[in-house]
């Protein structure tokens, strides 16, 4: 009990800070990941910025996806997933809060769309409900809140009863984002979440997030390189479970310190 | 309130996944007090007795041809069994026993080679045949009449019934008493179940005959041979409905269809083992299909082609490839139609009847054991013991099939990983 | 070159006759549907267009009557399958209140939240009560159930015809279709894709929710499924029922501690010994089962569609 009010404290005065610039939101230090015997990810260490959008690249298998699910312990679920180090969300360890706070707070995208069998008012609605929000009014409110922020209102709005599932795979992206912004997270995960779109869904959720990056801290995985230019701030070269480099974006690529990145970047491999 | 919410939240989800706790308990519940309550019904009146006698208890009337013994001049040696009463003037020993259905019975533990009553012919019979009284026989005395005589020497003729429940020494001082025994009524035991298992077995193997064939044929049309048309899209669903078809309905279809051929053919005027056999087999067509079925479907196409690569023709490659690989779907599909056809009993009143036999062969009546239970229960003393004791064998086989279904599964598919 | 042309052709006639044949089989294993629907209905619309002497009399069966009628062989040519029509509804649409949540909840149990070994000892449980037999459950039924609702009934100072209810009828009727609507429903909870899970614990949902929510919402057509054929079960179920219903000659009935009468212990109870008319009518029953069967089915199909529309 006592703790909780203690934590919520510490949220409150960590919202206060987080209104300069630049505070780090995300701390991840020394963090090694297992599956089994597999050792996925090595001594990782990295800061990421408040109100960013930092990409996470590389070739498959390098770890970043893993990396990411870290941050909102949805490695978790997998059994025989074992991770050492320490990752701090606002200063506090993420493993002190409570799972759903957590999730709650740092959203997550898909790779591919996952939109629930249910009314598209009910896929965005399902968060807040779970959160315990009963309040008609104030669900309408969310729902379309959300809608609006993530660009769709306007393509759903007279059809908000009807099944998720009959929209356009980008709808169905653009609908998974606005689920995740309507429990008000600071931090959206978003796992390639183009790599299941064609170009002009691409286009579109890429004009999204940097819409998006004024209000909340975007973290992407993604495979795509230009993407990777074209929306983040911040860019992470991973490689074999490793952090090569990590650095703003238009100095890693422009020119990067490592000569794997070099090779990477430049198309020598991946 | 963000603690508290998460507090109500944590409440709830307790709450609801304790109810599952709650309601998934009911499953083994429900079994475990069937199975409870029919071992505990059945065991004590399951034993080889029940297993191996008739059901149909007769009944003899019993006249001695040398039946004097006037002032014990004839004494016979006791064998001293214990536990039994022994008559030294009739050279016979009696005990209390029970029948198959638990009853008190008096019966014969040893009965002298020269005793009277050991060569007595039986009247019920019209040929009056000499009947001897042997021990191993399922028989209890249930009504005596003698002759004895009074102070005066004169003669009295005595009768007594209902002896059984009076015990065996009561019986042997009823004899003793005795000078002349005039009549002796034994009772077989009857209540046992050795003509349905008989039926069954029959059932079993009759409807195998006639099911398998045709289920492994229609599974390899479907399979192997059937072009995606209309007309194959027709067969398969009207399989399927024949799944969904309730079994009371296939006995009205025997009863119209299986028992007047079955007649034709034999002569019987009644339904038959037979007819029993053809309805199950209906019935069980779609079980039998999709089972094959499912088993054809996994055998790699490499084995076709290899075979007709090989110049086999189609005919050879389904005979000497795809069934031999089908096997473990065949025995599958025979192994849960075994335990379909012991359970049944609303189809098989109607195609064969609730006449219990003691001798059945195919083409006379016949009841399985299903029905023997529903002919025990339906009557007007519905006898729960020895319908759960059947019940017993009924369950033990069926859960047998069950585990041996899972356990072709397991080896069946640990073998497709292991060429996979 | 002769004798090779000769084999290939005779090949080619094996197969032939080889194809045919097993054609031939699969078109005999196909038409017993189309048999049975003949000869029932045949037979089921004789009694209604047939004198039958009873008793001396000359009777016939009216076809309104028939359908109309609330009472079963009160007088002669007394045969009404209204109310054992209603009365199969209401104990079908009971068991089914019973059946439902526990088999929802126990297949979630076994699927989801169950740990692995108790998972197990359940799925194996919920098959085995699956594989055994009506006549056993009727012997259940009939043994023990019915003297627990006679005692219970005594104990509130209800006579119960000992013990044999709608109360009895639907416990027994609910035992037997929890293992068939457990068992679909398992397997369309197994199938639910991860990616929803995932989706729904990322959002913060607690698992508990996920579970009741996510998983249930996204099975729920294949649960339907698992319905459908529990329906089916309990419609065409005649043993158990049976010997557990009471056989009411009027009705229809609803209290609890009544007697009912289904349409399938209309046609089982009493088969030996009837004759005539008694027997004929039995058919006349079938065909008003198959039709309410074929019915409930295209009915809970459609609304199976309809939620299916909404899920996967």
């Amino acid at each position: 009990m006592e703790n909780v009010i203690e934590q919520n404290e510490i949220l409150n005065i960590d919202k206060n800070l987080n209104e300069d610039e630049n505070i780090d939101i995300f701390t991840i230090e020394k963090v090694n990941l297992f599956y089994g015997n597999n050792h996925v990810l090595k001594d990782i260490s990295m800061k990421i910025k408040d109100k960013e959008v930092t990409a996470f690249i590389g070739p498959s298998g390098c770890g970043k996806s893993t990396l990411l699910r870290c941050l909102n312990r949805m490695n978790d679920l997998i059994q025989g997933c074992k991770v050492e180090g320490l990752i701090k969300y606002e200063d506090q360890d993420i493993k002190d809060i409570n799972v759903l706070t957590l999730r709650t707070n740092v959203g997550m995208v898909f790779q591919n769309p996952n939109p629930f069998p249910m009314s598209i008012y009910d896929n965005i609605a399902y968060g807040p409900r779970c959160a315990g929000i009963k309040k008609k009014e104030i669900l309408n409110q969310i729902v379309e809140d959300s809608l609006k922020k993530a660009a769709l209102y306007d393509e759903v709005k007279d059809r908000l009863k009807d099944s998720a599932l009959g929209l356009s795979g980008g709808q169905q992206q653009r609908l998974c984002i606005a689920r995740c912004i309507a429990m008000s997270p600071k931090v959206i995960l978003m796992d390639e979440p183009t790599s299941a779109l064609d170009p002009i869904a691409t286009s579109k959720i890429e004009d999204l997030i940097r819409e998006l990056k004024k209000d909340y801290t975007i973290i992407i995985v993604t495979h795509n390189m230009q993407q990777a230019t074209r929306i983040s701030d911040n860019t992470a070269f991973f490689l074999l479970g490793e952090v090569v480099e990590f650095d703003k974006t238009e100095r890693l690529f422009k020119s990067p310190q490592d000569k794997r990145t070099e090779d990477y970047i430049t198309g020598r491999f991946g | 309130m963000e603690n508290k919410n998460l507090k109500i939240r944590k409440t709830k989800d307790i709450l609801l996944n304790s109810m599952t706790y709650l309601f998934s308990s009911f499953g083994i519940v429900i079994l475990l007090a069937i199975i409870i309550y029919v071992f505990a019904n059945g065991l004590p009146n399951l034993s080889w007795d029940l297993i191996s006698s008739d059901y149909t208890s007769y009944t003899y009337t019993l006249r001695s041809e040398t039946p004097e013994n006037i002032n014990g001049s004839l004494v016979y040696e006791d064998p001293n069994i214990e536990g039994s009463y022994f008559s030294s003037k009739w050279g016979i020993s009696l005990y209390d026993g029970n029948d198959v259905e638990g009853n008190a019975a008096i019966k014969v533990a040893h009965i002298d080679e020269n005793s009277p009553l050991n060569n007595m012919i039986d009247t019920t019979s019209e040929k009056l045949e000499y009947i001897s009284l042997t021990v191993e026989d399922e028989i209890s005395i249930i009504q005596v009449e003698y002759y004895s005589l009074d102070e005066n020497g004169a003669t009295v003729t005595n009768y007594l019934n209902a002896l059984s429940r009076r015990g065996a020494e009561n019986m042997i001082n009823v004899l003793n008493q005795g000078e002349y025994i005039s009549s002796l009524m034994l009772n077989t035991h009857g209540g046992g179940i050795r003509g349905s298992l008989i039926s069954t077995l029959y059932l079993i193997l009759f409807t195998l005959l006639f099911a398998l064939p045709l289920g492994i044929g229609g599974a390899i049309y479907l399979n192997e041979y059937a072009p995606k048309n209309k007309f194959t899209n027709i067969l398969r669903s009207f399989i399927d409905m024949i799944g969904g078809v309730p079994s009371i309905i296939f006995g009205l279809l025997g009863l119209t269809i299986f028992v007047p051929i079955v007649s034709s053919i034999t002569g019987s005027n009644s339904g038959t083992i037979l007819s029993g056999s053809l309805t199950m087999a209906c019935m069980l067509l779609p079980t039998i299909i999709k089972t094959t079925e499912e088993s054809l479907k996994v055998i790699p196409d490499s084995y076709r082609n290899g075979s007709l690569a090989l110049g086999a023709s189609k005919t050879q490659t389904i005979f000497k490839v795809i069934i031999p690989n089908a096997l473990p779907g065949i025995l599958t599909s025979v192994l849960l139609a075994i335990g379909r056809i012991i359970g049944e009993s609303a189809a098989l009143i109607f195609a064969i009847g609730t006449m219990i036999m003691d001798s059945p062969t195919p083409i006379t009546q016949g009841t399985s054991l299903a029905v023997h239970i529903w002919v025990l229960v339906g009557g007007e003393n519905p006898n729960y013991g020895a319908a759960s004791a059947i019940a017993i064998i009924i369950l033990l086989v069926v859960f047998l099939m069950n585990i041996l279904v899972k356990f072709i599964g397991y080896r069946f598919r640990k073998k497709q990983l292991g060429r996979g | 070159m002769d004798g090779l042309e000769k084999n290939i052709k005779h090949k080619k006639i094996t197969d032939l006759i080889s194809k045919i044949a097993f054609l031939t089989i699969t078109t005999i294993c196909a038409s017993v549907i189309v048999v049975i629907v003949a000869i029932i209905a045949i037979r089921g619309f004789t009694p209604f267009f047939t004198d039958y002497v009873v008793d001396g009399e000359t009777v016939r069966v009216n076809f309104f009557d028939f359908l109309t009628g609330l009472s079963w062989e009160r007088g002669s040519a007394d045969y009404g399958v209204l109310f054992i029509f209603i009365d199969t509804l209401y104990i079908t649409f009971l068991s089914l209140l019973i059946s439902v949540p526990i088999s929802i909840l126990t297949a979630l149990f076994i699927v989801r939240i169950a740990p692995k070994w108790l998972s197990n000892i359940l799925n194996v449980s919920v098959e085995l009560l699956s594989s055994v037999p009506s006549i056993i459950f009727g012997l259940f039924g009939a043994g023990i159930i019915a003297v627990i609702i006679r005692d219970i009934g005594s104990l509130i100072g209800i006579q119960t015809a000992g013990g044999l209810s709608i109360l009895t009828t639907v416990i027994v009727l609910s035992m037997m279709i929890m293992p068939t609507i457990t068992m679909v429903s398992v397997t369309s909870l197994k199938a639910v894709k991860p990616e929803l899970i995932n989706g729904s614990l990322a959002l913060g949902a607690s698992k508990t929710q996920t579970d009741f929510k996510i998983c249930l919402t996204s099975a729920k057509s294949g649960i339907m499924g698992g319905v459908i054929l529990g329906v089916g079960r309990a419609l065409g179920e005649a043993t158990a029922v049976t010997m557990v219903c009471g056989n009411i000659d009027v009705g229809p009935t609803f209290g609890l501690f009544e007697t009912t009468r289904t349409l399938t212990s209309t046609m089982l109870s009493g088969f030996h010994e009837a004759s005539g008319v008694t027997y004929d009518i039995r058919f006349s029953v079938g065909v008003v089962l198959i039709i309410l069967i074929l019915v409930t089915n295209i009915i809970l199909n459609f609304v199976k569609k309809r939620i299916g529309k909404m899920g996967n």
